[in-house]
This record gives C-alpha cells, structure tokens and sequence, in this order.
C-alpha cells in the first residue's frame, strides 16, 4: 500500500499527557501546512486533547478509529492547518 | 472534590466561640443544648439573609457532596414525573453520580467552548415527564456563569422543579433567586470544611423523611454563616476590582506567554476565578513550582495521581485538558500579587516545557 509523502504516522502508544501533543506539536514544526499526521495513542485525555489540540491550532480530525493491529489505542487521523 | 479558600479570620473566631459555646445537641433541653439551639437558629437566620431566602428554608448537611445528594433524594421519591433527570456535562461530578444513582434516566446537556449552557438546549431537553432539572449557577472549574435565570422562567411553566449547585458561586456573587432547591459550599467561600448548606424553596414539594438538626455541628454552621456573611460583603466592595485582575491575567497570559491562553467565558463568570491553559506542559509540575515561589493554586489537569481520566468539565468544553491551572483570587489580592504572578509564570512554564520537549 502506498500513501503520500506528507502521511506521517506517529505510535504514541504508552505515553502520557501532554507528550502526545508534544509529539503533533513538532509535527507541525517540522511538516509541510496540511500535512497528515497519524497518531496512535492510548492515554483516555487523548480523546479530549487531541480535538481540543486541534481547535486551538487550526488543525482537523478528520478521521479516529480503534487500532486494528489489536495492540490497544486509538489513531486519529489530523490534517494540520493549510 | 470543591475548590476550597482558607478560613477567614472571622470564621475562625466564630468556629472557636462556638466550640465552646455551641457543644450541646441543640434538639436536647438542658441550657446548654438551648444555647446551641440558639446559635443554629442564628446561623440559619444570617445564611438565609446572605442568600435572600426565608430562615426555615435553610438545612445544613454533614458535607457539601451530601448536600448534592440530599438535594435529589429530597426531591425525587416524590415526584409528580417518574421520568428524567435533566443536569449539564459540566454539572460536579456528585451531582451527576447522585443523578445516576437514583436510577432515572440522565441527559446531560452540552455546553459550547466557554464551558456554558445554552438555555434553548437545556429547555428543549426536558420533556413533560422531566422529573428535575439540576443546573450550577457558576461552574467551579472554570467559573462560567450559566443562564440560570432564563432556564428556570421556562421551567416553572412546565412545573419541573431546578435544583441549582451554588458551591462555586455563593459568597461571591449574588446567587439568583430561582432555584427550588440549592446547595452551598461554605469551604469555598471561607468557611470551615465539614458541611454543606441546602435551601429548599417553600412550597417545593420534598420528601417528609428529612434530616433533623441533631445531624448538624453548631460551631461549623455558625463559622459558615460568618463566612458567608464576611465573603459577601468582600463581594460588594471588592468585586469590580478583583475581576478586573482577572481581565489583566486573562489579557496578559495570551499576550506573554507562547501557547497559554484562558479558558472559560471572559464576561460571564465569576469574579475571582480564572483558569488557564499552558500547552505542553504537565498542569502538576506548574502547580508545584508556583507552590514552590509562594502561589496555591489547583490543577484541573487529567493526570492526577493514578486518575487517568481527564477532568470531565474540560473535556466536554473541548478544552486541553492537561496543562490547566485553576486560579481563585482572593478577595485581598492587590496589583503587585498578579504582576508578581506574571512575573514568575513566563519562567515556570519555560521550564517545564524544557523538561518535556
């Protein structure tokens, strides 16, 4: 399977709040503007931080969904700001 | 848990009076137990003034959670309407548990970023058979006011009764007189911990098997009502001023430090209160640095202890909810504190980021 160059996938899997945000936050540093970044994270804040995260820079969630390889954690799929 | 303040010296004067004074079972009656009666009924006629309501309306309770709870199990065993409990997802979390407990089924209306109901919402989710309403008056984490006034007009109509959580708001703003029932915290507003106070409007209908007066400490309630009766008259003299220390910090915040900003709405909310969000940081390790240069503040963040779960208020207002900082002025606080403030947190921040980044 191929995905496009600016599909970034980050396994924040075991880290706490706020790292996984540390974590989008150089993404967003250091990727092109409307980027894909994928990040997997179990922390229950995720689900409010990320989205909260989002609103406050512009960026979008476009897509969450239960992690399919089994291993626990959701991926939200975020579209940095354009 | 309820965002305390210290005892004010007058509480604390009143408490040890008491003590001594106020020992006896004010049900019994010997002289002493007379004399406590005394000061109960004191306590009862000064909270019921500070709260513009009747003396015999007022109850006091062992704790504030157990105010929450009383205030629904007064209230739904004899209830006309068998059907919901309508509250808020920003609503204490007693309140909500207490909700749940009873069995019926809860909706829990949401509120925009600012923390606050939209009335419209809040009536349009209570149907015919709505058993009660419960909605704040002021929200404890972020101090949002909430549109009590217009959503109680809309359900006298209905005839559901609302039950108002006034813990964060009482002695410090002037609590709207359209509850049917509410609760008060007198650990937030300078009293002692310990006891919660219950107002129930007359002509409510309640359920008979209610509590006497033998459950109540004479001396906590007597230090509550000096309490009150102290933070409310702080309240007329300094609340202009004190608020605008809150417009400085919210301004300042923004404007100074990368990646902070207030939560919470800027006008609608209580005087004293404001609530920050600094990204990327732990809200523990602020809280303890702060502690550290002479600042008691409280972290609504979500990693607390082993508590992974994120504060509920935050996360339904779509706000972070780690990094946040819970700021109650006191009634004294003066220019040079917040300048100090502003002073050291640009630093704390940096610092802590500079650990995690």
């Amino acid at each position: 399977m191929t995905q496009p160059e600016s599909h970034t996938m980050l396994d924040e899997r075991g880290s706490r709040c706020p790292l996984p945000i540390i974590a989008l936050s150089k993404a967003l540093a250091g990727l092109a503007p409307a980027s894909i970044v994928e990040i997997i994270a179990d922390d229950p804040a995720a689900e409010a931080d990320i989205p909260a995260w989002c609103r406050l820079k512009g960026a979008h969630v476009v897509d969450s969904f239960v992690a399919p390889d089994g291993l626990g954690g959701v991926h939200y799929v975020v579209q940095l700001p354009g | 848990m309820t965002s305390r303040a210290p005892l004010g010296t007058a509480a604390r004067e009143a408490l040890l009076t008491a003590l001594d004074a106020g020992w006896a079972d004010p049900t019994r009656l010997y002289g002493e137990a007379r004399q406590a009666q005394l000061l109960l009924d004191a306590a009862k006629e000064s909270i019921a003034a500070s709260l513009g309501v009747r003396t015999d309306e007022i109850r006091f309770t062992p704790s504030v959670a157990l105010a929450r709870r009383r205030a629904l199990a007064g209230l739904v065993p004899v209830a006309r309407q068998p059907g919901s409990v309508v509250t808020s997802t920003v609503e204490h979390s007693a309140v909500i548990d207490a909700a749940v407990a009873f069995g019926h089924p809860v909706v829990e209306v949401g509120v925009d970023t600012y923390g606050q109901v939209n009335s419209d919402d809040f009536v349009a989710a209570c149907r015919p058979d709505t058993t009660l309403a419960c909605l704040q008056v002021a929200n404890q984490e972020v101090g949002t006011l909430q549109p009590v006034e217009v959503v109680s007009e809309r359900l006298t109509g209905l005839g559901i009764p609302l039950v108002c959580d006034a813990s964060a708001a009482a002695g410090y703003i002037k609590i709207p007189p359209v509850w049917s029932v509410l609760t008060a915290a007198p650990e937030s507003f300078g009293g002692p911990s310990g006891i919660g106070i219950l107002a129930v409007r007359t002509g409510v209908r309640w359920n008979p098997s209610d509590f006497a007066d033998e459950s109540t400490s004479v001396p906590l309630a007597a230090s509550a009502a000096i309490a009150l009766e102290d933070s409310s008259r702080q309240a007329a003299e300094h609340s202009l001023r004190v608020s605008a220390l809150v417009d400085l910090i919210r301004a300042r915040v923004s404007a100074e430090i990368p990646d902070c900003l207030a939560v919470g709405h800027p006008t609608q909310r209580l005087p004293h209160v404001v609530t920050l969000t600094c990204m990327y940081v732990d809200g523990e390790t602020l809280v303890r640095e702060l502690d550290r240069v002479g600042f008691s503040v409280a972290s609504g963040s979500a990693c607390v202890a082993d508590d992974l779960l994120p504060s509920h208020v935050l996360a339904a207002m779509g706000a972070l909810t780690h990094g946040n900082l819970r700021i109650g002025l006191p009634w004294d606080v003066t220019l040079a504190d917040v300048e100090r403030f502003m002073l050291e947190l640009p630093r704390i921040v940096a610092e802590a980021r500079g650990k995690l980044l």
